[in-house]
């Protein structure tokens, strides 16, 4: 491990996450520990149902562990309620989905805007417009989400996503629904706006092009994490 | 700044087209509810301040006999005005005609409060009339003028005597309005009575003494009235006037505000299933927005901010809407109040306001609020956070709030809850029946493989739904059946039902002595000679020893009984049309005289039973009588009927006159003429007058609940709509997957086209069951009438329901079928 950086933004102890199910007692995470630095991309790549996608829930607090705990800059958020973490998520984090988790009543500007309206924050048009004009689409700002092609809509997600200036984005499989081309175009922005922003980049994959082009690699199975050692 | 937002996503979920809905029901609530609430303001308002120009004075004594000089000298003490009034129904004589008038004889000082409008050419605009009629003078309504043929400057014959017509009437200060006037008023002066010889012992006539002065005045005046205490007085004041227009203003509510309030049920239903699809299509919207750092309480603020605006806005419209919508229903019925109406009060707004943000509320609340506990985790995993938002305790809220609504409507908490469980009560009975057919109908939905029964699968799958949209428009298609075919039809039996040759006239006012000679003019006028009824006019004062005053009682009917003369008669036999229900009928054998026999509603009303001893008033005498037996009148008979029959003998010596049913068939209408100008003292009514007014009554009423169960009509439109919405997404995948399986756009068509045939067809099923069980209700208990099947009636309940339904529901769903199939899935594909 290479930890000569800045200050740790994420650290995560000891955590557990653990379901009842028919058979017994299921162990989707196990004792779970690492750290990521500010300014850092960091992937977790594994196998479907090892446990990616709980992992990256739980570090943005949409759900609890059964056990362990997850400093961001310092505070314990499992130690806040749910509004606690809400605001926090609101405050610190973007986020980057899969289904790329637009709203379809609202535009392309519109789904920009929602996190700084919600934030309150002012100038939120000009700022949209500004996030929407670096991802290129600014002259797609008063499309719906259906009349927007899959890469597209990837787009305007990561301008949500950027929008509020996060200090980590946490991204689910962010090209999981795009071809092959209008993926690496997805990857090639997202890297770059990280980079632009200074933001830190926790991403879940099983994508090894996507995960290459990250600082840190984990691979996860069965609820276990290990750090791989990558020269890159 | 959360106003800010909340305005902004709210604008934004218009566009979308999801709230158009919920919008337009709360419009149409609120629409209904405030017309009616406008209508009712209004002429409230007229009730209350314009109180005095409806009597004509600040308060009115009315008894069956003249007032003693004490009350005009108490007047006098007090410094106030009065005027002397005598009021009574008669003939008028003019051109060989004759006509039936209402007299209304008062002194030079009428009207105390308000004004005489007349004019001097008919339909000319009024003028008020500066000075009082000069004696020998009248002044007549134009019904008057124009069914006798009469100018102004003409002579008219009333009882003995002759008079010039002054002017023609047109507002008339302590005149009901139209509505309760059988026959068109006369103003003469109070002196000029004697000289007509119009009143005999026994006549049917009203005195009045008005009064008017300073407030204190007034009920000083009231004060010493009211502990004089005297009999077969009646006392009306400012508060108290005209408690015939209340009465009839107080139904006109229940049933205008039953109409309104059926369309404020279905609305909550049609805002319900909007706002179960609104919380569904939300599901996402929520998660991001928790995603995206929204804590549960702004969630929850958002929404409530948005609702409240949403309601606000909309019940805001809902009521301008209404307020043009009551002009209607101020012209079928405005004449109730017999005054100008003066302008509508805040108290209309403020209720339609309160009741549109309440049912919006009360039915969007509690799902949408459900949507602050959204797992923010949902934007992961999708099938986290759905949620049954349908449950019974999510609608208590607004059940609740439509309970509250309906009391505040009813004024009363009793008939408020009254209405409520009726209302219930009727939709449970239509919802069990719905649920019944549609379950009945289910059992062959295997039965047929063709696209025009594949609809009716999708009406048993979802019968929930079907259900809620069948009661919705099997209510409305129910009271358009009643308010339209029925009452006609109804009418029209009841007309048919009365023997050709039933008597189509009535003579009263006959004295002992004319008896004789009125018999020996229909012998001469070769009219069948009809029977001749004494009538004793009597007050009933004591029940058992106990005095009977009218306010020992809370029944408004025992009231009207014990306020004013009752007609008694006597009889050797049970009458024709009669029936003895209690007790036995008198014999000859027994010596004693004092048995009386009663009619069953004066036996309920006065909470009489046999044995009782009922002491009577007449005049100055009393005499009293035993209640032998308690009879059950058929009133549809045209008989002469009786509340009140005693025992030959036991009204010997009071003074009595003589009425007269009789049968006369219009060529002989002259006879008419001969009878009145022979006789000018009696008094014809004619039948069919009184007829055609309470049709005319019957017409105007139901033509204004009719007007009103419209918005219950277009609420039941909007339930259809919003279950159309609900299942838009399933119809839309649905479609999209046949389609794309090979289904033609035909067939689509087949399906969708059956599913809305069939359920208004069960809708105009249920309509036409309900309407043909109320309607054997009315013609059995109301009318007395056998009840009989309308084929019409069925035929068109079914037919209206079933284009109706079909017509509004293609509509609501033409863009599952336009849609190409390709866009649907791609739609499905990126939103799961």
């Amino acid at each position: 491990m290479t930890e000569t950086k800045s200050n740790p933004l994420l650290v995560v102890n000891k955590l557990n996450k653990k379901v009842a199910s028919p058979t017994g007692e299921l162990v989707l995470l196990e004792d779970i520990d690492f750290t990521i630095y500010s300014s850092e991309s960091v992937a977790i790549i594994g196998p479907s149902g090892a446990g990616k996608s709980t992992l990256l829930g739980i570090l943005a607090g949409l759900d609890l562990p059964s056990n362990g705990e997850v400093i961001l800059e310092e505070e314990n958020i499992f130690n806040m309620d749910e509004d606690g973490r809400a605001q926090l998520r609101g405050r610190m984090m973007g986020f980057v989905f899969q289904s790329f988790q637009l709203l379809p009543s609202l535009t392309a500007l519109e789904n920009v805007m929602l996190p700084l309206e919600l934030l309150a924050l002012n100038d939120q048009r000009e700022t949209a417009k500004q996030v929407l004009e670096r991802v290129g689409l600014l002259d797609r700002a008063g499309h719906y989400p259906r009349q927007l092609s899959g890469g597209e809509q990837q787009r305007v997600a990561i301008a949500r996503a950027f929008a509020v200036k996060p200090k980590i984005l946490l991204a689910d499989e962010p090209t999981g629904n795009l071809d092959k081309k209008t993926g690496e175009k997805i990857i090639e922005l997202l890297f770059s706006l990280n980079e632009e922003e200074n933001t830190t980049l926790l991403l879940v994959t099983h994508d090894t092009y996507l995960a290459d082009r990250c600082q840190r690699q984990f691979h996860i199975d069965g609820g276990c994490l290990t750090e791989l050692n990558h020269a890159n | 700044m959360l106003i800010k937002l909340a305005i902004k996503q709210l604008l934004r979920e218009w566009r979308s087209g999801e709230l158009q809905v919920l919008f337009l029901s709360i419009i149409i609530a609120v629409a209904a509810i405030s017309s009616v609430s406008f209508f009712t303001d209004r002429v409230n308002q007229a009730l209350l301040h314009q109180a005095n120009e409806l009597l004509g004075a600040d308060v009115v004594l009315k008894g069956d006999r003249e007032f003693s000089e004490f009350y005009y000298a108490q007047a006098e003490k007090f410094d106030l005005k009065t005027v002397r009034q005598v009021t009574f129904p008669t003939m008028v004589l003019a051109n060989d005609e004759n006509q039936m008038v209402w007299l209304n004889a008062v002194d030079e000082n009428f009207p105390l409060r308000g004004n005489v409008g007349i004019t001097h050419e008919l339909f000319k605009p009024e003028q008020k009339a500066e000075k009082f009629l000069e004696r020998g003078k009248v002044w007549v309504e134009p019904a008057i003028v124009s069914s006798l043929g009469l100018n102004i400057g003409d002579v008219l014959q009333l009882g003995m005597k002759e008079f010039v017509i002054d002017a023609i009437i047109t507002t008339e200060p302590g005149r009901a309005g139209g509505f309760f006037n059988i026959a068109p008023r006369v103003i003469m002066h109070v002196n000029d009575v004697a000289a007509t010889q119009l009143i005999q012992p026994g006549s049917r006539v009203r005195y009045g003494l008005l009064v008017a002065g300073d407030d204190k005045a007034v009920q000083a005046f009231r004060d010493v009235v009211n502990n004089k205490d005297e009999e077969g007085i009646l006392v009306q004041g400012v508060q108290d006037a005209r408690p015939d227009i209340r009465a009839a203003l107080t139904r006109a509510e229940q049933f205008l505000g039953l109409a309104a309030l059926t369309s404020l049920m279905l609305s909550g239903v049609a805002v319900a299933l909007s706002a179960r699809r609104f919380t569904q299509r939300h599901l996402d919207h929520c998660a991001i927005m928790r995603c995206v750092g929204a804590t549960q309480s702004l969630i929850s603020r958002l929404y409530l901010c948005q609702l409240l605006i949403l309601g606000f806005i909309a019940s805001l419209l809902g009521v301008i809407v209404g307020y043009f919508a009551h002009e209607v229903l101020v012209e079928l019925l405005g004449s109730i109040a017999g005054v100008e109406l003066p302008a509508a009060g805040v108290k209309p707004i403020v209720f339609g306001l309160v009741t549109g943000v309440a049912i919006l509320v009360g039915f969007a609340l509690p799902p949408v609020m459900a949507l602050k506990k959204v797992p923010a985790l949902r934007v992961l995993k999708r099938d986290l956070g759905n949620m049954n938002t349908s449950n019974v305790v999510s609608y208590a809220f607004g059940i609740g709030a439509l309970v509250v609504i309906m009391i505040w409507q009813a004024g009363d908490l009793k008939i408020g809850l009254y209405m409520v469980l009726g209302a219930l009560l009727a939709i449970v009975l239509l919802g069990l029946c719905g649920f019944g057919l549609l379950t009945l109908i289910g059992l062959f939905k295997n039965k047929f493989r063709n696209a025009w029964f594949y609809g009716l699968r999708n009406l048993v799958r979802r019968p929930a739904t079907s259900v809620v949209q069948i009661v919705a428009f099997g209510v409305g298609i129910m009271a358009l059946l009643i308010l339209t075919l029925i009452r006609g039809d109804l009418l029209n039996q009841w007309q048919q039902s009365i023997p050709h040759d039933a008597p189509n006239r009535f003579v009263i006012n006959i004295h002992p002595d004319q008896v004789q000679d009125i018999q020996s003019l229909f012998r001469a006028s070769n009219i069948d000679l009809p029977e001749f009824y004494p009538m004793v006019r009597a007050r009933v004062v004591e029940i058992n020893g106990q005095k009977a005053s009218a306010d020992n009682f809370e029944d408004s009917q025992a009231k009207q009984m014990l306020s004013r003369e009752l007609n008694l008669s006597w009889a050797l036999h049970v009458a024709e049309k009669n029936e003895l229900i209690e007790g036995k009928w008198w014999d000859d054998e027994d010596p004693n005289l004092e048995y009386i026999s009663i009619e069953e509603s004066v036996a309920k009303h006065l909470n009489l039973s046999l044995g009782d001893v009922v002491r009577f008033k007449v005049a100055d005498q009393y005499f009293h009588g035993k209640v032998a037996s308690i009879r059950k009148v058929d009133w549809g008979s045209f008989r002469a009927n009786f509340y009140v029959l005693a025992k030959p003998g036991l009204l010997e010596g009071f003074p009595a006159t003589y009425m007269s049913p009789f049968f006369l068939d219009e060529s002989q209408y002259s006879f008419l003429n001969n009878l009145v100008s022979q006789f000018p003292n009696i008094t014809i009514i004619d039948v069919a007058t009184v007829l055609s007014h309470a049709r005319n009554i019957i017409r105007q009423v139901s033509l204004a609940v009719e007007y009103v169960f419209l918005f219950t009509l277009m609420a039941g439109v909007m339930v259809l709509f919003a279950g159309i919405q609900s299942t838009h997404d399933e119809r839309m995948l649905e479609n999209a997957i046949v389609r794309t399986l090979g289904g033609r756009k035909k067939q689509m068509l087949q399906t969708l086209l059956s599913e809305f045939l069939f359920l208004g067809f069960l809708a105009g099923l249920i309509g036409a069951i309900f309407a043909t069980i109320i309607a054997a209700i009315i013609s059995h208990y109301v009318l007395q009438m056998s009840a009989s099947f309308n084929v019409s009636l069925w035929f068109y309940g079914l037919f209206v329901g079933a284009v109706g339904v079909s017509v509004m529901g293609m509509w609501g769903s033409k863009k599952v079928l336009s849609q190409p199939p390709l866009v649907t899935l791609k739609k499905v594909s990126l939103t799961n």
